[in-house]
C-alpha cells in the first residue's frame, strides 16, 4: 500500500493544473472572498437597523440602512450567479486538462500496465476521480480558507461583544479538533475501501458486457447473476459502512455544536436581561454562533472528511500519471530499414523475474524472407513480436533491424517500419475511409482505392451505399472476419512498412476465407520481410523457414514442408492441432 | 452608499435619579452636553427620550434641567440611571468595519 497523500500533497499535485488558469482562479477566489465579507457584515448591518429602530426610534436611518441591506442582497445574488457561471467554466477547463493528461498517459502506458488494466477502473479514474479534483480545490481549499477566516472573525467578534461567550466558543474549538482527528482516519479508510469495491465492480461489468455472447454459449448466466449480486452486496456493504460512519460523525459534531449554541445563548440571555447587550447584539451573536457551528460542520464534515475521500481519488490520478510509460524508452535514433533483415541475439526476457519467457533466443531473419514462429501456447511467439515492436525492453541480448539495435531507435520510427496484423482488427465507429486512414493519415483517395484493390476488398467497399464514406460499427455496417482482415491488409499497404508481423491473424477464419486472405497476403509480402505466428499449418506453409519454439528456445528450424516430413516436434504440434475436436 | 449614511455616535453616562422634596432630579458627575438624550435603567426594558435644557452645578454635583413632561416620564425609573447622549456622527461603513456595529464608544 502506498503512502497516503497529505493535504499539502494534493494541493502540490493540483497546483500544476491551477497554474494554467492562475488568473481565473484568482478572480474566482476573489469572488468567494467578497461573498464571505458580505456574509460576515450582513448580520452586523441588520443589527444596526434593529438597534436604530428599537432604541432610538430613528426611522430615517432605519430605512436608509434597510436600503443598503437590500442592495447588498441583490449584489449577493448577482455575485452567486457570476461565481457559479465561472465555476462551470473552470470545471470544464480544469477537468479537461487533467483528463487530457490521463488520456495521453494511457496512450503512452507501457505494455505491462495495458495487459493488466481494468477498463472500469480506468474509466472511473478518467471521469469520476477528475471531477473530484475541482471539488477539492473549490470546497476543500477555497471554501475552507474562507471558512477559517470567517470562523476566526466570528470568534473575535463574539469576544468583542461578550468575553464569556467568546471563552465558551474558544473552549469548544479543541473539542471539535479532537473529534475531527479521531474521525478522519476511519473516514479515509472507508472511502478507500468503497472506491476500490466500486472500481472492481465497474471493471467486472465491462468484462461482462464484452463477454455476454460467451456467457450465453457457456450457459453461465446463473454464475453472472450470482457475481452481480455479490458485487452489489459488497458495494452496498461498503457504502453502508461509509454512510453510517459519516452520519455518526455528523451527529457527534452536531451534539458538540448544540452544546456550544446553548451555552452561548444562555450567556446572551443573562446579558440582555441585565441590559448589557442590545437586541441587535443578541441577533448578531445568534447569527455568528450559528455561523461558527456551520463553519465547524463544513470544516470537519464537508471540507475535512470529504477532503480525505477526495485525496484518495487525487492520489489515484497521481499514481496513474507517475507510472512507467514508453517515454522511458531510451532510443532516440531514427530507424532506417532499407532491406528488412532482423537478428535476435541471445534475447532473454521475462514478464516476472522468476518466470523467464525467452532464454538465450537467437535467430536471423534475412531481408525479404518469410519466417514462421510456431510452438505451443505460452512458448514465447507473441512475446517475440511484442519485443520486436518495442512493447517491452529486453532483459538481455539485442534485436537488430538492418544492423541497427532497436534499443537505440525511437519507438515511433520502429513502429513506422513494422506493420502488425492481429486476429482482432481495431475498427472505430466511423467511416471506412477514416478506418483506412489509420494506416496513413495523409493518403489520397486514389491511394486508398489502390490499397483496397490490392487487398481484395475494393469491390466490396465500392458496392456500399456511400462507398468508403459508409459508417462502420454502431449505426453502420458490420464487417465479417475476412473483410476485417483485408481492411487491415489495406492499412498495411497504406503504411508500407518493410517488415510485417502476422500474429494469429487468420486463426478465427474458416478455411475458405483464410484461403482468400492468404491470397491477399501473397501480394502484400512481395519484397517484404514477414514473421507469421500461427497455430494452423495452413497459415505457415508459404513461409521460407519455420522456427519451432519450446520453453523460450529454438528447438528446430527449417522449411515448413521439410519439417512436416522430418521434425517430430513440428509434426506433433500440428497433429495435436488437427486432432483437436471442433 | 454605506459611507453616506450617517449614524449617531452615542456616549453613555451614569447618572442618579433622586426623588426629594423638590420632586425628581437627575444628577451626574460627568460633563454632559445640553441636548436630547435617552434615559434608562435597563435599555431592554424602557428607554425614555428626554431633552436636557440646562445643567446646574451645586456642591460638585451636576443637576440636569428637564421639562415637566420628561421629569414625569422618569417616575417609572428607579435607582441608577444611564444616559445615552449623541456626541457626533459616523458613517455606516465606519460603524460596521471599525466598531463592529456597536453604537457606543
Amino acid at each position: 500500500m502506498s503512502e497516503q497523500m497529505s493535504f499539502q500533497g494534493g494541493v502540490k499535485f493540483l497546483s500544476r493544473y491551477l497554474g494554467r488558469h492562475r488568473r481565473n482562479f484568482a478572480l474566482f477566489y476573489l469572488g468567494w472572498f467578497l461573498d464571505s465579507i458580505l456574509t460576515v457584515i450582513s448580520p452586523i448591518i441588520f443589527a444596526t437597523m434593529i438597534d436604530q429602530i428599537v432604541y432610538y426610534r430613528n426611522i430615517s436611518v432605519f430605512l436608509r440602512v434597510s436600503l443598503v441591506f437590500v442592495v447588498m442582497s441583490l449584489f449577493s445574488c448577482l455575485l452567486y450567479f457570476l461565481l457559479y457561471t465561472f465555476h462551470h467554466y473552470l470545471s470544464c477547463m480544469f477537468n479537461f486538462d487533467i483528463q487530457r493528461d490521463i488520456f495521453r498517459k494511457l496512450l503512452a502506458m507501457d505494455a505491462r500496465y495495458m495487459s493488466n488494466v481494468k477498463s472500469g477502473d480506468f474509466i472511473t479514474t478518467l471521469h469520476g476521480d477528475t471531477f473530484e479534483c475541482l471539488h477539492f480545490v473549490v470546497r476543500n481549499c477555497i471554501h475552507m480558507t474562507n471558512g477559517v477566516l470567517k470562523g476566526f472573525f466570528y470568534i473575535v467578534y463574539i469576544y468583542f461583544i461578550s468575553i464569556p461567550a467568546g471563552l465558551i466558543v474558544t473552549a469548544f474549538v479543541p473539542v471539535l479538533i479532537f473529534a475531527t482527528f479521531r474521525l478522519k482516519g476511519t473516514t479515509r479508510t472507508l472511502a478507500e475501501k468503497e472506491r476500490s469495491v466500486y472500481g472492481n465492480y465497474v471493471s467486472w461489468l465491462f468484462e461482462i458486457l464484452k463477454g455476454i455472447p460467451d456467457l450465453r454459449l457457456l450457459s453461465a448466466q446463473g454464475k453472472a447473476r450470482q457475481d452481480f449480486t455479490g458485487h452489489q452486496r459488497s458495494l452496498f456493504s461498503a457504502k453502508n459502512r461509509t454512510g453510517i460512519f459519516n452520519m455518526t460523525s455528523e451527529n457527534i459534531i452536531s451534539l458538540i455544536n448544540l452544546a456550544l449554541s446553548l451555552s452561548v445563548f444562555t450567556v446572551c440571555a443573562f446579558s440582555a436581561a441585565k441590559g448589557n447587550m442590545t437586541i441587535g447584539n443578541v441577533i448578531v451573536m445568534i447569527a455568528f454562533v450559528a455561523a461558527v457551528t456551520k463553519e465547524a460542520r463544513q470544516f470537519i464534515i464537508t471540507n475535512f472528511m470529504d477532503a480525505q475521500a477526495r485525496l484518495v481519488r487525487i492520489q489515484r490520478i497521481k499514481q496513474f500519471l507517475s507510472r512507467d510509460d514508453e517515454s522511458q524508452w531510451k532510443g532516440q535514433n531514427t530507424l532506417w530499414v532499407p532491406k528488412g533483415s532482423i537478428e535476435f541475439n541471445a534475447v532473454e526476457f521475462s514478464y516476472q523475474d522468476a518466470h523467464p519467457v525467452l532464454v538465450d533466443f537467437s535467430c536471423t531473419i534475412p531481408a525479404g524472407s518469410h519466417f514462421a514462429f510456431v510452438g505451443e501456447s505460452g512458448c514465447g511467439k507473441t512475446t517475440l513480436a511484442n519485443l520486436l515492436i518495442g512493447f517491452y525492453p529486453l532483459n538481455a541480448g539485442s534485436i537488430l533491424i538492418d544492423g541497427m539495435d532497436i534499443a537505440d531507435c525511437s519507438l515511433e520510427s520502429l513502429r513506422d517500419s513494422i506493420g502488425v496484423i492481429q486476429q482482432d482488427v481495431l475498427l472505430f465507429d466511423s467511416t471506412v475511409r477514416e478506418n483506412l486512414l489509420l494506416g496513413n493519415p495523409r493518403a489520397r483517395d486514389e491511394e486508398l482505392w489502390a490499397a483496397c484493390a490490392r487487398s481484395g476488398i475494393a469491390d466490396f467497399f465500392s458496392s456500399l451505399p456511400e462507398s468508403i464514406d459508409t459508417m462502420l460499427g454502431k449505426g453502420g455496417i458490420s464487417l465479417s472476419g475476412g473483410q476485417k482482415q483485408r481492411l487491415a491488409i489495406a492499412r498495411i499497404y497504406l503504411k508500407n512498412p518493410a517488415i510485417i508481423v502476422f500474429d494469429e491473424a487468420t486463426s478465427a477464419l474458416d478455411a475458405e476465407t483464410e484461403r482468400i486472405v492468404h491470397e491477399a497476403w501473397e501480394n502484400l509480402l512481395t519484397g517484404r520481410t514477414a514473421i507469421v505466428i500461427a497455430h494452423r499449418q495452413s497459415s505457415i506453409m508459404f513461409c521460407d523457414t519455420a522456427i519451432v519454439i519450446e520453453g523460450g528456445r529454438v528447438v528446430s528450424r527449417g522449411n515448413p514442408r521439410e519439417l512436416a516430413e522430418s521434425d517430430a516436434k513440428f509434426r506433433e504440434l500440428f497433429a495435436i492441432k488437427q486432432e483437436t475436436p471442433c | 452608499m454605506a459611507s453616506s449614511i450617517e449614524l449617531n455616535i452615542i456616549d453613555t453616562y451614569p447618572a442618579s435619579l433622586e426623588n426629594g422634596g423638590n420632586g425628581i432630579t437627575v444628577t451626574t458627575e460627568h460633563d454632559i452636553p445640553v441636548c436630547s438624550a435617552f434615559a434608562y435603567t435597563n435599555r431592554n426594558e424602557a428607554m425614555i427620550h428626554i431633552a436636557i435644557t440646562g445643567i446646574t452645578t451645586k456642591d460638585g454635583k451636576k443637576y440636569l434641567r428637564l421639562s415637566e413632561a420628561d421629569t414625569a416620564a422618569l417616575v417609572a425609573l428607579k435607582g441608577s440611571l444611564s444616559l445615552d447622549v449623541p456626541s457626533g456622527k459616523e458613517s455606516l461603513l465606519h460603524r460596521v468595519f471599525a466598531k463592529g456595529g456597536k453604537s457606543n464608544e
